[in-house]
């Protein structure tokens, strides 16, 4: 009797039912609208779209209206959503032909959209650029225009809970001077001092984390021509790395990481307490420090020091971008121009959507940050002169790759496959989902 | 005359051995028990991180908080755009829309195709059933742009106007069942009194088909206001939006979900569809029971 049931289908398989459609974005985009933009004659209408939780979409409405009150003839329909959801909709939405006006774009899939021609070149339709970070910008560039302007930078970094750190009797490690080397030992003495776990083990799957190692050894996840742009043997050292660290039980057993990641990061053992160390990027820090109810330390990746280059990057939390398809390219610009510059918009985003891109405003809210956001703004301001020039944008289909990762470290984990045979997968998988 | 004749089967009857048998009934319902906790195990839980603080929510497995946090249903109720009736209502217009249209439109279409002999019935027939394994992959993205094009996106026509189309096949295949297993002398001696096709469909086919409408309509209940997808895909706007899109709302898989305030409203969420299923399950059984589907 379920087989009828409207809700009873996976929003996975029916996303990519949306890619599939959305294929034909482009001709149908074309066909509606004959300059491919809105013209300068708008209709005042604006659809504006993002993702987050309740405290985001509470100050961005404030942010909606304190923009109204400046912008007389202006209308915008806001439009909250959870991140998964919200790229279901986006998906749908665009391959239909009716784009939001504004939305929020992530580094995953912006390429995918500018590809489609659904987003619109942002260089010169008056919006002020003049103060914001130069690597925010260059980080929502393809062939020279911008297609997304960052609203904010974080960072990868590990993050300790000092407390049970301490119950171990372990010293908090210098992270200027730490290898990976440095880090496995740590792991596994901070393990066998305490009870609570070394490191939980659920971010040696992130594509980033990776893409900082190989940069430590001057190579790179992917290239500027959107190949894969690192060698077999970095990641068989990666995944080596996995396999001691899980052998010497400094990293819980195979089917717990699964269970630990597939049921977030609020049930994951730093926020439960139950681990001492897990990587994630800096803007977690205030959740994670929520459910945990203490205090975390956050340190440097291992390696900065040792390897060829620093691999460490400022990653844009996620950009600001307008459709090619708007119906008012002149109110729409004003509104991403508001984002990111104004006092009144940032007085309300503060450090929510990474540390604001606008550096002008970043010296002006520092001291305006609650602790758990001046905690990742220190760390970033701390760590930014010490950074070289970060990845390009990921290429198309870049989106998939967190999963196919995922995949392969389950089956790493789970011995199916040998360290090689993970690195191959790797490869050819991503190689097919990138189409290089 | 809404009970169908359904003589039921004649009971043996066991031979009283009090003892004996009061331990075994007492056994079983043990185990009925023990099962039952299992399986309304995470409704409990739910209900207890609904009234947690939240650190303790996935840090404290124990289903009885330290503190009782009365404040999440408060907190939550406010914390997104509008106040959570807002939604409500929103899922109520929703659910009374599609329940209406699915009892009209699928009741008629269903007395058709047992009733009337038209062309080319059995053909039609199987491709009404066919629309049940057409995947919504394949209708989506179709259907939005057509949706798209008559400026309903943003509105709640585009999930209650196709109800009124008998869309939803399932429904019409259940009242099918049901009718041909209602008695044809009834029809014969309507048409004998005066009856029309309407008035067979009115008079006689309606009234007997209460069990069957009432499935209908507390499943239509409960698939649309669970339904996620297709809310989500037409109602973008914050004002139009639903309970299932509220929820979630409180939802940031990177940043800060307010697990305290997102279980409490789960709960406010299942009251109605809880409070309907109650109201109408024995009508339920007895349609599941009598359509011939089991």
């Amino acid at each position: 009797m379920q087989s009828s049931n409207p809700s009873g289908v996976s929003r996975r398989t029916l996303a990519k039912a949306g890619i599939f459609g959305a294929a034909s974005a482009p001709l149908l985009a074309a066909c509606g609208n004959g300059d491919g933009g809105g013209g300068a004659e708008g209709d005042g209408e604006l659809d504006f779209w993002w993702w987050g939780s309740d405290p985001r979409h509470e100050y961005t409405q404030k942010i909606i209206e304190a923009f109204l009150a400046k912008n007389d003839g202006v209308t915008i329909k806001p439009s909250p959503n959870e991140f998964d959801a919200y790229w279901d909709a986006l998906n749908v939405s665009v391959s239909g032909n009716n784009a939001p006006d504004v939305l929020q774009q992530d580094e995953r899939y912006l390429r995918d959209y500018a590809d489609k021609n659904a987003l619109l070149a942002l260089d010169d339709i008056g919006i002020d650029l003049s103060n914001i970070d130069e690597a925010a910008i260059k980080a929502g560039q393809l062939n020279g225009e911008t297609y997304g302007i960052a609203t904010g930078l974080n960072s990868l970094c590990l993050m300790v809970n000092p407390v049970l750190l301490e119950a171990s009797g372990v010293a908090m490690p210098d992270d200027k001077a730490w290898t990976w080397d440095d880090f496995k030992q740590f792991v596994i003495d901070v393990t066998n001092g305490g009870d609570a776990i070394g490191n939980s083990g659920i971010s040696f799957n992130n594509e980033s984390l990776f893409n900082v190692f190989a940069r430590q050894k001057g190579e790179s996840l992917y290239t500027p021509e959107g190949e894969l742009g690192f060698s077999e043997a970095t990641m068989n050292e990666w995944w080596q790395m996995v396999i001691d660290l899980r052998d010497a039980g400094a990293t819980p057993g195979a089917s717990q990481i699964v269970e630990a990641y597939a049921a977030g990061q609020d049930q994951a053992p730093l926020a439960t307490g139950t681990g001492v160390t897990e990587f994630y990027w800096t803007n977690q820090v205030g959740a994670i420090q929520k459910v945990l109810g203490g205090d975390l330390v956050l340190l440097r990746i291992p390696g900065e020091s040792a390897g060829t280059q620093p691999g460490m990057y400022l990653k844009s939390a996620m950009f600001w971008s307008i459709a090619r398809s708007t119906s008012d390219q002149e109110a729409a610009a004003k509104l991403v121009d508001f984002l990111l510059n104004d006092d009144a918009s940032i007085d309300l985003m503060l450090g929510d959507r990474g540390l604001p891109s606008n550096t002008a405003q970043r010296d002006r809210v520092l001291p305006m940050l609650p602790p758990d956001q001046a905690l990742a703004a220190d760390f970033i301001a701390a760590l930014t002169p010490d950074l070289v020039e970060g990845p390009p944008v990921p290429p198309v289909g870049a989106g998939g790759v967190a999963d196919i990762m995922l995949g392969l470290y389950e089956t790493l984990l789970f011995d199916q496959t040998s360290v090689e045979e993970t690195t191959a997968g790797f490869i050819e998988q991503t190689n097919a989902a990138i189409g290089a | 005359m809404t009970e169908t004749p359904t003589p039921a089967p004649p009971r043996p009857r066991a031979k009283q051995r009090p003892a004996t048998v009061g331990l075994k009934r007492f056994v079983f319902h043990l185990v009925l028990i023990a099962a039952a906790m299992v399986m309304i195990y995470p409704l409990l839980w739910m209900l207890s991180a609904s009234l947690k603080p939240i650190d303790e929510i996935f840090a404290d497995p124990g289903l009885l908080p330290s503190s009782w946090e009365w404040g999440n249903y408060a907190e939550g109720w406010n914390a997104l755009p509008h106040p959570f009736e807002k939604y409500i209502w929103n899922s109520m217009l929703i659910v009374a829309g599609s329940i209406l249209g699915n009892l009209v439109s699928c009741s008629m279409a269903a007395y058709a195709f047992a009733r009337l002999r038209f062309p080319m019935r059995g053909m039609l027939f199987a491709v009404m059933l066919g629309t049940i394994m057409l995947p919504i992959h394949v209708v989506i993205i179709p259907q939005y742009i057509l949706f798209n094009n008559l400026g309903w996106v943003d509105t709640f026509w585009p999930l209650i106007v196709p109800k009124l189309l008998a869309t939803d096949a399932f429904f019409v295949f259940l009242m099918v069942q049901f009718i041909r297993g209602l008695p044809k002398e009834l029809d014969e001696a309507a048409s004998i009194d005066g009856c029309g096709y309407w008035g067979t469909y009115l008079r006689v086919i309606m009234p007997l088909c209460m069990p069957a409408l009432a499935t209908t309509a507390i499943f239509t209940f409960i698939w649309t206001w669970n339904d996620f997808y297709s809310q989500l895909i037409y109602l973008r706007d914050v004002d139009l939006q639903t309970v299932p899109l509220a929820l979630r709302l409180f939802m940031d898989s990177t940043g800060t979900t307010n697990w305290g305030a997102l279980f409490a409203m789960s709960i406010v969420a299942l009251g109605p569809i809880f409070g309907f299923f109650l109201a109408g399950q024995r009508y339920l059984v007895r349609g599941i029971a009598t359509t011939g589907i089991k």
